[in-house]
């Protein structure tokens, strides 16, 4: 049996009496500390103040404040002057565990006996509960303590001291829990959370452990009122979120990133849910994209989509999506192109490249890209128009090569042939034949000649740029009109200029040379017996300007109407020229992006012939004159 | 054999005059039987052919027994012509020969595609065309004539 712990008693009597009871008990090997009051009056004071273990009751018997005992859970012992049934039977009615007459004092050492086997057996009990209770409270993963509002820890489990790396409760308890936070005023809106609402919930704080590391604490706790209703003292639990912390920030970054990436990408990335219709995500750029205010796409997109959509690509694409989910879930992406207005008016063009996720069959998400392909439309269009027109070219200059090569031989053929001719008519002494082959061989000579200066300056027209200055094509038409006026006076033909004939931002010389080939044209296909006339004039559309040289001459029958433009047609084989002159026209309009083509009703119905001039070169030359 | 002293009929189709005289002039030096009609265009090739326009006489504008064609021509080329003439129940006998400056492929073949009877390179030395304008004349003419 271990040491006997102090037998702590309350004694209401006299001293002297006490004085005999103390001895009594001491006599029978207690060790006593007791407390000794004559009367019961402020006993609750003292029973506030201190635990007995038993009180004893001397002398007394009219005041029994065995309520009082009850309250406090005192087992308490009767000792009067001398035994006397009622009182007796009274201190049973109260509960009393003993009756013992002063003068019967040997009898109270088996009580005594039984209330400290109790007592500590009870304790023992205790002890066990709070061993085992506090067990549990060292086991629970997260951090219990006690403290007070003004930073003292009173009790800690070890989740708690290792979440401070402390290694015992002695190395907290000496520290202001002020010191333990990072931030001073974390700590005091904790404080004055508790004491305006009582409790504070899930309160994220920056907290110091003691060899100096921070960490992340989630912290609630409930206040603790005494009987002033004041804060006793704060109930709490801490847990370490440094980790979860950090895997939120984590989260938060990388989310973060992937919205930056987002955010950067030129297109409109959308995820949307298909049983509510609505977004989960849509680019901002949306806005870029199509020019209406974000919260008008969003609130129905599909609605919206069938609103900005061309109707016709509509169709096309609306069937192509039903036939594609129609093959059930697939990981395949599909890819669909159509036109889409935009608020300003503008048409653009855009691809929808999207997937669908499925669950249990069905459609659940669809997450796709809208690119604005309007560039690479308009490129690809612009690349197979060049392609028509490079084809075209090569045709032309295969043909161009050809026919260059055929009659070039053509004159050497009549040279050589002439020649040999002319050596036979003079061995044979043919005399009056040889004049005349000389002629054959000169006229040869001489449109040989003609070619090729002709194919030199067509090739000239695609290379040689002169600097483009204001022209005025009035001027140009009269001094070629004024250079030709013998041969006009000749054929009698009547010519009339339009006096407002624009000016261009062109090179001079090719403008001259463009009309000078068109009525050079026109004057050769005149017939002085038709009271010949030549028109030369212009009409103007918004984007276009577009002159025309009319005549009333031979015109051209439907059929030869493209051909006239080709290197070396000639629809007479008796007219002078190399029947290159239109399509020197040609290249020259052709270099300056414009179009020339002849319109007539048939042979003798005269021809006009016409071209264009883009209006960018116009107003380049407006503008050129504006700044002059 | 038997030489055919008949005059013979060749209708020269050639838009460049100089040739034309050419031809007409190394054909006449070899072979007095010779007439030669030149037209200078596809159109009126077809006219002669035809006995259209101002071609109505036959008297005056005989069948031709042999056609010289040349290829390249204002309104109407010499592949149109040729294509028409073998179209013709009535002309598609008479032998065609093209006789162009050009030895291109495409023009060789499309000729030959629309059945011209022979095609020659007009060649630039004066004793080859001499040469081959013997015997052009003694083929056709001669050995070749239809029965």
């Amino acid at each position: 049996m271990g040491i006997m712990e102090t037998l702590q008693l309350l004694i209401i009597g006299d001293d002297e009496k006490a004085r005999r009871v103390i001895d009594r008990i001491q006599d029978d090997g207690y060790e006593v500390d007791a407390k000794v009051v004559d009367d019961s009056s402020n006993l609750e004071v003292i029973l506030n103040g201190q635990i007995f273990d038993i009180a004893l009751y001397i002398d007394k018997p009219d005041q029994y404040p065995t309520h009082k005992f009850y309250e406090w859970f005192l087992p308490y012992i009767v000792i009067p002057q001398a035994f006397d049934l009622e009182d007796y039977r009274n201190s049973q009615t109260m509960a009393a565990i003993g009756y013992v007459p002063l003068d019967e004092l040997e009898r109270l050492s088996p009580l005594i006996k039984n209330v400290v086997t109790i007592r500590d057996t009870m304790r023992r009990r205790v002890r066990k509960r709070e061993e085992r209770f506090e067990t549990i409270l060292n086991n629970i993963p997260v951090g219990l303590f006690r403290s007070t509002t003004d930073g003292r820890m009173l009790s800690a489990n070890t989740a708690l001291l290792e979440i401070f790396a402390a290694n015992n409760f002695e190395e907290i308890k000496g520290i202001n829990l002020k010191d333990l936070y990072t931030l001073s005023t974390q700590r005091t809106e904790f404080v004055e959370e508790l004491v305006s609402s009582g409790k504070v919930i899930d309160y994220v704080v920056d907290l110091k452990r003691l060899d100096g590391r921070t960490f992340w604490g989630s912290l609630s706790a409930t206040a603790v009122y005494d009987s002033n209703d004041d804060i006793e003292y704060i109930d709490g639990v801490l847990e370490d979120i440094t980790e979860r912390k950090l895997i939120e920030e984590e989260l938060r970054k990388s989310q973060a990133k992937l919205l930056d990436f987002y955010a950067a990408v030129p297109d409109v990335l959308y995820r949307a849910d298909m049983q509510s219709n609505t977004y989960e995500y849509l680019s901002e750029n949306i806005v870029d994209l199509l020019g209406y205010p974000y919260e008008e796409v969003i609130k129905d997109f599909h609605k919206f989509l069938v609103k900005v959509l061309n109707p016709d690509d509509y169709e096309r694409i609306y069937s192509m999506t039903k036939e594609f989910f129609g093959r059930g879930p697939t990981d395949e992406n599909l890819e669909v192109e159509g036109r889409m207005t935009r608020a300003d008016g503008e048409v653009i063009w855009v691809r929808d490249s999207f997937r669908y996720e499925w669950v249990d069959g069905e459609r659940r998400t669809v997450t796709g890209i809208l690119s604005d392909i309007t560039k690479q439309v308009k490129l690809t269009e612009q690349l197979s128009e060049m392609v028509i027109e490079l084809g075209a070219k090569n045709t032309e200059l295969e043909r161009f090569t050809y026919t260059v090569s055929h009659d070039l031989r053509s004159p050497l053929i009549a040279i050589k042939g002439f020649a040999g001719v002319l050596r036979e008519d003079a061995t044979n002494g043919d005399h009056e034949k040889l004049l005349d082959d000389i002629t054959y061989i000169e006229n040869a000579a001489e449109k040989m000649d003609d070619l090729i200066n002709d194919l030199l300056q067509l090739s000239r027209i695609g290379r040689i740029v002169g600097q483009p200055t204001t022209v005025s094509t009035l001027d140009v038409v009269r001094s070629i009109v004024s250079e030709m006026s013998l041969q006009i006076e000749a054929k009698g033909i009547e010519i009339n200029i339009n006096e407002k004939l624009p000016e261009l931002f062109a090179d001079h010389g090719r403008i001259n040379e463009l009309f000078r080939n068109l009525i050079h044209n026109a004057i050769k296909f005149s017939d002085k017996e038709d009271s010949p006339y030549i028109e030369i004039g212009y009409q103007k559309s918004y984007n276009v300007i577009t002159f025309y040289v009319k005549d009333n001459g031979i015109g051209i029958a439907p059929k030869y109407q493209n051909k006239i433009f080709g290197v070396f047609e000639k629809l007479s084989a008796t007219s002078e020229g190399s029947g290159l002159g239109l399509a020197i026209a040609k290249k020259i309009v052709e270099v300056y992006g414009g179009k020339i083509w002849v319109e007539s009703k048939g042979a003798g119905e005269g021809a006009t012939f016409y071209f264009t001039y883009p209006h960018n070169s116009i107003r380049d030359a407006l503008e050129g004159e504006y700044d002059v | 054999m038997m030489y055919n002293h008949n005059k013979k009929t060749i209708l020269l189709v050639e838009d460049n005059q100089a040739h034309a005289e050419l031809v007409r002039r190394v054909m006449s030096s070899q072979s007095s039987t010779a007439d030669i009609r030149h037209i200078s265009d596809g159109e009126a090739a077809l006219d002669y052919l035809f006995g259209r326009g101002e071609f109505t006489s036959p008297e005056s504008n005989p069948r031709p027994d042999i056609i010289l064609l040349d290829l390249r021509m204002p309104k109407i080329d010499g592949i149109e012509v040729l294509k028409e003439i073998k179209e013709s129940a009535e002309l598609r006998q008479i032998p065609v020969i093209v006789l162009s400056t050009s030895d291109a492929e495409s023009d060789v073949s499309s000729a030959y595609k629309n059945h011209a009877n022979s095609y020659l390179v007009k060649p630039l030395d004066f004793d080859r065309f001499s040469r081959l304008m013997e015997n052009l004349l003694s083929y056709w003419l001669l050995w070749n004539t239809p029965l």
